[in-house]
């Protein structure tokens, strides 16, 4: 895990340090004493070797580095200041679309080939198929132009926080879904189901006591890909609800070539999903104790 | 003979599936339209008419106009060349490095095969968009590198998949026998191997292109991708989101291009399933 983390940084580094054009060579040329002092403050007047030790030090202590862009700031003030929102955004998101996923794919299955099931397959297809920045603008043209019912912009209040969860979780809602019924519909069909409704459980028992805790599996494996792609939906979203989470500064720093500040992101990013993924084989082996790690 | 069977009946198993049957149709209709898109584009894709900003759909202008009066039709078209192109290279290009990746792995096997497979799987937990991003933003955003870096990242399950079609056609006999001619690894993988999985491979080929489309409009809705004056659907959506304010909501700009780009990944996705059920079982 170390190792992976160690390369990633490794290839950011250098990717970002051959790339044409440093960070000050852009709307004015300035004087060449304070290029000077500016390039002196970020180490990039130092050979290339000695860059990357003193990057990698900082790395260690858990420090990023200044911004290229924000003279005065560093990338842990801007990384601490909105990935808090991102986190929350991305958190609700995921429980929305484990819940209701979960739920609606229980119901489909039990209520095998009825209206109610091919109403939610339906609904469900349709929700992989959209991208989620449209998804996203229709909703904002609806529920926020055409029928004033939620504030378009910021984050805070509750009002404003529904429609991006809502745009967030709606494709992995509708993916869990259908993998939910698919799965259920298989652990429905196994002789240990048989059994229990032999003994005489009712058929809600079985379903929530029996066969949820088998049909399950395939969902939690499925949450490690699920938030790397909640990590990227949000920066869409953050874009059209305008929120001021990391995403927002992500993108903005592409634009304006902050290198530290992209590269800060991605470390950060990665490393969540490889503690992520961690957490996700951990509460594997806790549901399936046929499961070792 | 059993060959030819086998042909007809996928074909007829395919033929069958009305959703896929809907999908090929509509992937059709929209190639057409791109490849003839400056024969029968009712504009031209920069004539600006500032006497007809800001028109909603009519007959006229059928999708309506832009902040600059160009027709948001035409416009729609010329996207859609891009958008396709993009997806059609990154998949071709995720083809290449996937095929290549996982036939060598699945025929070499062992522990050559354990450390590549392990790579991927490494490689399946990252946050892969952030590294196009991070090579977008150093190398510059120009369209070739947006289909290599895409592409790029594209290739893992379909490594995944011909690397478990390989290890279950290398000790079929006539690869024995292509050995005992005195035929080399290299040999064996394109002329004897590959050919049995061009299934697969043409059913992961079709479900990559959508994706890649998908990841392309994220990109150009950033401001990340296509850049102007070239345009695609991203690119257009994210153009039309600025002119959605509480004021005046121009909402053709946005959902147009929107619709498009979802009819589409909606089709070429029903047409990547309809092939894989009927080449399989």
């Amino acid at each position: 895990m170390a190792i992976v983390l160690l390369i990633i940084a490794t290839a950011s580094f250098f990717l970002m340090r051959f790339a044409p054009g440093g960070p000050f060579d852009k709307e004015r040329t300035l004087p060449e004493a304070i290029e000077k002092n500016l390039r002196a403050k970020y180490h990039l007047d130092r050979p290339l070797a000695v860059q990357y030790i003193i990057y990698m030090g900082g790395l260690i202590r858990g420090d990023l580095g200044p911004s290229f862009k924000y003279r005065n700031r560093s990338v842990n003030t801007i990384i601490a200041q909105s990935f808090p929102i991102s986190l929350t955004l991305g958190i609700y998101a995921l429980s929305l679309a484990f819940i209701v996923g979960v739920s609606a794919g229980t119901f489909a299955a039990v209520n095998k080939h009825s209206a109610l099931d091919y109403t939610t397959m339906s609904i469900t297809l349709l929700g992989i198929s959209l991208p989620n920045f449209f998804l996203g603008l229709i909703l904002l043209l609806l529920f926020c132009f055409e029928l004033p019912l939620f504030p378009a912009a910021g984050w805070g209040r509750p009002g404003q926080m529904v429609l991006p969860i809502l745009t967030l979780a709606a494709p992995f809602t509708a993916y869990i879904a259908r993998l939910m019924r698919a799965s259920m519909l298989d652990v429905l069909s196994q002789p240990y189901i048989r059994t229990a409704r032999a003994k005489g459980l009712s058929e809600f028992q079985v379903v929530s006591r029996h066969a949820l805790k088998n049909a399950i599996t395939p969902i939690v494996s499925f949450m490690g890909p699920a938030a790397a792609a909640v990590l990227t939906g949000s920066i869409v979203i953050e874009k059209i609800f305008a929120i001021p989470g990391l995403g927002t500064h992500f993108v903005n720093a592409a634009l304006n070539r902050d290198y530290t500040l992209v590269m800060g992101t991605v470390l950060l990013y990665s490393f969540l999903l490889v503690l992520f993924n961690l957490a996700v084989d951990i509460a594997y082996s806790f549901i399936d104790p046929r499961v070792r790690l | 003979m059993g060959e030819q069977r086998y042909k007809r009946t996928t074909l007829k198993r395919f033929m069958e599936n009305k959703p896929a049957m809907a999908g090929w149709a509509f992937v059709v209709f929209i190639g057409i339209i791109v490849l003839l898109t400056p024969v029968i584009a009712p504009y031209s894709y920069e004539e600006q008419n500032l006497e007809e900003q800001y028109q909603g759909p009519s007959l006229k202008h059928w999708m309506g106009t832009d902040s600059k009066g160009r027709d948001l039709m035409t416009r729609v078209m010329y996207g859609g060349r891009i958008s396709l192109a993009v997806g059609l290279a990154g998949a071709a290009v995720s083809l290449i490095i996937g095929v290549t990746y996982g036939s060598i792995a699945g025929f070499k096997g062992g522990r050559t095969d354990n450390i590549m497979m392990r790579a991927v799987d490494i490689l399946y937990g990252l946050p892969f968009i952030f590294f196009v991003i991070l090579v977008m933003t150093v190398v510059g955003r120009s369209i070739y590198v947006l289909f290599i870096a895409l592409g790029a990242v594209q290739w893992l399950t379909m490594a995944r998949i011909v690397r478990g079609q390989t290890i279950m056609l290398k000790e079929r006999e006539f690869v024995e026998a292509a050995r005992a001619l005195g035929a080399s690894n290299a040999r064996i993988i394109v002329y004897h191997l590959l050919p049995n999985l061009i299934g697969p491979i043409i059913v992961y080929a079709t479900l990559t292109i959508p994706s890649v489309m998908l990841e392309e409009a994220f990109l150009s809705f950033l401001g990340l991708g296509v850049q102007p004056p070239a345009s695609s659907w991203g690119s257009l959506a994210a153009d039309g989101m600025i002119h959605i304010t509480p004021v005046k909501t121009d909402w053709w700009l946005v959902v147009f291009p929107g619709m498009t780009l979802a009819a589409t990944l909606f089709a070429l996705n029903l047409l990547g399933d309809g092939l894989r059920d009927a080449l399989e079982t």
